[in-house]
């Protein structure tokens, strides 16, 4: 039975204790699930029953703090037994509450959350026993920093939201519940800062999410896609990371974050296209030092979707460009390759992207291998065998150094395909070609929209912003904060006085 | 609308549009003025300033009415910016495909530009605007051993009268661009602003009209061909021939600003002009009038060479009348 046909079958619970427990024991399939577990129990002479689910409630808590706290705490001034007499008098545990409409006491126990029937009641006592096991903070493994901090987000939404409030421990910081999901719901959390977010992004991503029409929804990154303004466009328009400090400094720019229960990632928009280019460890480095790596981090992104695609024009198309020297050196080396330039270097990306593949999927027992499989092919056996030249291998290393460069996983496949784009252009039409690709690519970057702001703000439209978009000024002059936030804030007069 | 465009996108789209414009007309169809180009631009300025006032002060049913001429020029110059466009691909390095070949991606790249929206034009013209610097720059410093001063004597090249008709077409141009601008701007664009993307236009084209001037001597008749105009153009003269790349990019570069905006403004203004016609209507009549003029090679023929000096004359013409007849003040924009 899913949470619809449970609303509308009965929606609230009845005083009979048998037959509110049949009811759950009919919901959760006890007769054959075999961790969801009803435990009754008498005390001060009325029955009670808990009811929870092994391993997402914590047995111990169960044992200490609700059936022994019964059994020593009720007495006779504790009579009548009721949910509310039981959390003020008796239970001793932090957070619990009373509830009478059943799908909510189904949800509670189903993300391991413990339940206590009453006889004689018409609620039920919902007491925080969550316990399952859970992964521990632990280092980032997609964003590696050098300097700042190492921790990075896990599956378990509280350690997520506790990491949060430890980088912002401001009252202004607001996380709202909300579930998303319409048979599964799967819980998040709505993060921002209070009174420096834009109300107006705000309610537009309550919107959004509200709108969400799907029975369930498998993580951050499934959600990210029901929710952002254009699916079809290639760039992300949500930026996902699983770093906690990367979300706090957002969220201090005025941006927005969703955390979603077993995500070790949070989605922060809007974004702009300048934010997908910044590695989280910029904040950390003088400002020289973050402007000159980024700088390198933006060459090598430009190399990786346009560089393949100049060579194949330039040597198909305009030779002239070349320097003599190097293009005799061209010639030379491609004298015994049999195939033409666009499919000597189509071998070579598909070639690459195989290895990088298989490289992420394999075990990591024998990584070393595909490393020395991958060097053998992509380097002396295919030029050995007259496969591809010398010059190409050059040109797909720098390109897939450029590629690894990009700090955003998504952002580096959506090069990747921009990359295959340019390539043909340039193999149809040479420079003309890799031309009207780069303007249509400019165009459509600029038409895009990150929860409903343009994507190239503050650049295009211009907008008034820091100085910290592809250079980073001094952090003196970084006063302002980005164009989402809510203009005045007392962030910004804090900055002012500062 | 989807057509229409903000008041910053359109003066990032006026100033690389136009930037474009006043080099190209004046490098490659403007023999007149020899080695006084960057004169003629400076006098195109002067010469248009009245006429753009005139057109921002316009009262709406008045500006409607503009939108027809503008929206014929606008058509031709489009048509012509392809074609050349095209040709001077023909000239890198596919002499062997017909021109209407080349015209087709650049048709398909329009037609994508349309589908995104002025603002989308507008963001990536302002984008444009910074690479296009950068571009220039590396030229330059690169150039800077081969530029010859004296190639810019006598000042006033072949005479006053040849820098007068040079100077009445860029007029022509900046009155058409500008009106455009103004025309397809959702808010008030106002004279502030159309005149400092006519002033910045301006500047730049003049610089690099002279710059260019500075790297061959002038060719001083109309019989030299375009072929061999586009050749000099795009092989910097003298400089070493692998500094093609930077100039190749911003040569196409400007010229898809350039024609995209044209095209879109062209859309847009046959949108004010068949207000209960649906946008994509619209859209598709203005394309298919720049594409048809395009593909057909009708402007080559006609626009270019005939009808462009008598722009800046039909355009003035319009606004004055317009003003007379349908009453000029509009409520003075925020700039």
């Amino acid at each position: 039975m899913n949470r619809a046909q449970v609303e509308t079958a009965q929606g609230v619970l009845s005083g009979d204790l048998n037959e509110n427990i049949a009811y759950f024991r009919n919901l959760l399939h006890a007769d054959v699930n075999s961790d969801a577990h009803f435990r009754p129990f008498m005390a001060g002479g009325t029955r009670l029953c808990v009811i929870y689910i092994e391993g997402m409630a914590s047995d111990q808590k169960i044992s200490d703090f609700i059936l022994r706290a019964c059994a020593a705490d009720i007495s006779e001034k504790t009579l009548p037994i009721t949910p509310e007499s039981l959390m003020e008098r008796v239970v001793e545990i932090a957070q619990c509450d009373t509830e009478e409409r059943v799908p909510e006491i189904l949800d509670a126990v189903v993300t391991g959350m413990t339940a206590v029937l009453v006889e004689g009641a018409d609620a039920a006592l919902i007491l925080e026993t969550r316990g399952y096991p859970a992964r521990s903070v632990d280092r980032t493994t997609n964003e590696s920093v050098v300097l700042g901090a190492q921790e990075g987000f896990v599956e378990s939404l509280r350690t997520n939201m506790t990491l949060l409030r430890r980088y912002l421990p401001s009252p202004h910081l607001v996380t709202e519940a909300m579930t998303v999901g319409t048979a599964v719901p799967c819980r998040l959390s709505l993060v921002y800062l209070s009174g420096v977010a834009d109300p107006e992004i705000v309610n537009r991503l309550r919107a959004r999410i509200k709108r969400v029409d799907v029975p369930t929804v498998m993580g951050a990154g499934a959600l990210g896609q029901l929710i952002e303004d254009r699916p079809s466009a290639l760039l992300p328009q949500i930026l996902q990371t699983e770093r906690p400090d990367r979300v706090a400094a957002c969220l201090a720019d005025g941006q927005v974050a969703l955390l979603a229960d077993n995500s070790p990632c949070a989605l922060v928009m809007p974004v702009s296209v300048f934010h997908l280019m910044h590695a989280p460890d910029d904040a950390f480095a003088r400002w020289q030092y973050g402007s000159f790596l980024r700088l390198i981090r933006v060459a090598g992104m430009l190399l990786s979707v346009f560089l393949p695609g100049l060579y194949i024009a330039m040597t198909d198309y305009h030779m002239h460009l070349i320097p003599m020297s190097l293009l005799v050196s061209i010639s030379e080396a491609r004298v015994n390759v049999p195939f033409p330039i666009l499919v000597e270097i189509l071998i070579m990306e598909f070639a690459f992207y195989l290895i990088n593949e298989a490289g992420t999927r394999m075990p990591r027992q024998i990584g070393g291998a595909l490393g020395i499989v991958g060097a053998l092919i992509l380097g002396q056996a295919a030029v050995a065998a007259s496969i591809i030249s010398p010059i190409l291998i050059i040109i797909v290393a720098i390109t897939g150094l450029g590629n690894y460069a990009t700090p955003e996983y998504s952002f580096s496949i959506a090069l990747v395909i921009y990359r295959l784009f340019v390539i043909l252009a340039g193999a149809l039409l040479g420079l003309y070609g890799i031309c009207i690709a780069g303007f249509c690519i400019t165009a459509s970057v600029c038409g895009m929209r990150s929860l409903g702001v343009p994507y190239t703000e503050p650049v295009a439209p211009p907008r008034p912003h820091n100085p910290d978009l592809l250079l980073r000024l001094p952090t003196r002059m970084q006063r302002r904060p980005m164009p989402y936030a809510q203009q005045p804030n007392w962030m910004e007069a804090h900055r002012d006085e500062a | 609308m989807r057509l229409e465009m903000s008041r910053s996108a359109a003066s990032a789209s006026l100033i690389a549009a136009l930037t474009s414009r006043l080099f190209y007309g004046l490098t490659l169809e403007t023999a007149d003025a020899a080695n006084a180009g960057w004169m003629a631009a400076l006098l195109g300025l002067a010469l248009s300033l009245p006429s753009v006032w005139l057109m921002s002060r316009l009262r709406p049913p008045a500006r409607r009415a503009l939108a027809l001429p503008l929206l014929v020029g606008l058509a031709l110059d489009a048509a012509c910016t392809v074609e050349c466009t095209a040709y001077s691909e023909s000239c890198l390095a596919f002499n062997h495909v017909a021109p209407v070949f080349l015209m087709l991606p650049l048709l398909a790249a329009i037609l994508r530009c349309a589908w995104l929206g002025g603002d989308a034009l507008g963001g990536a013209a302002r984008i444009w605007t910074r690479l296009f610097a950068a571009l220039m720059l590396i030229v330059i410093l690169y150039q800077l051993p081969y530029y010859n001063a004296g190639w810019l004597m006598p000042w006033f090249g072949a005479g006053g009268g040849g820098i007068l008709r040079a100077g009445v077409r860029a007029a022509g141009w900046n009155v058409l661009l500008a009106g455009s601008a103004a025309g397809i701007c959702r808010e008030e664009i106002g004279f502030r602003r159309l005149l400092r993307g006519l002033l910045v236009s301006t500047a730049v084209a003049a610089g690099l009209v002279a710059l260019r001037q500075m790297m061959a001597p002038a060719f001083t008749s109309e019989a030299v061909t375009r072929f061999t105009r586009i050749d000099t153009l795009l092989t910097n003269g003298r400089a070493p021939l692998y500094l093609q790349l930077p100039m190749i990019v911003a040569w196409f570069g400007g010229m898809l600003h350039l024609m995209c905006f044209e095209s879109v403004a062209a859309c847009a203004l046959t949108r004010k002009l068949l207000p209960n016609v649906k946008e994509g209507a619209c859209m598709a009549l203005g394309l298919a009038a720049v594409f048809a003029l395009a593909l057909l090679r009708v402007s080559r023929a006609v626009a270019t060479l005939k009808l462009a000096p008598y722009l800046y004359h039909a355009l003035t013409a319009a606004a004055l009348t317009l003003w007379l007849v349908k009453g000029g003040e509009a409520p003075c924009a925020a700039s």
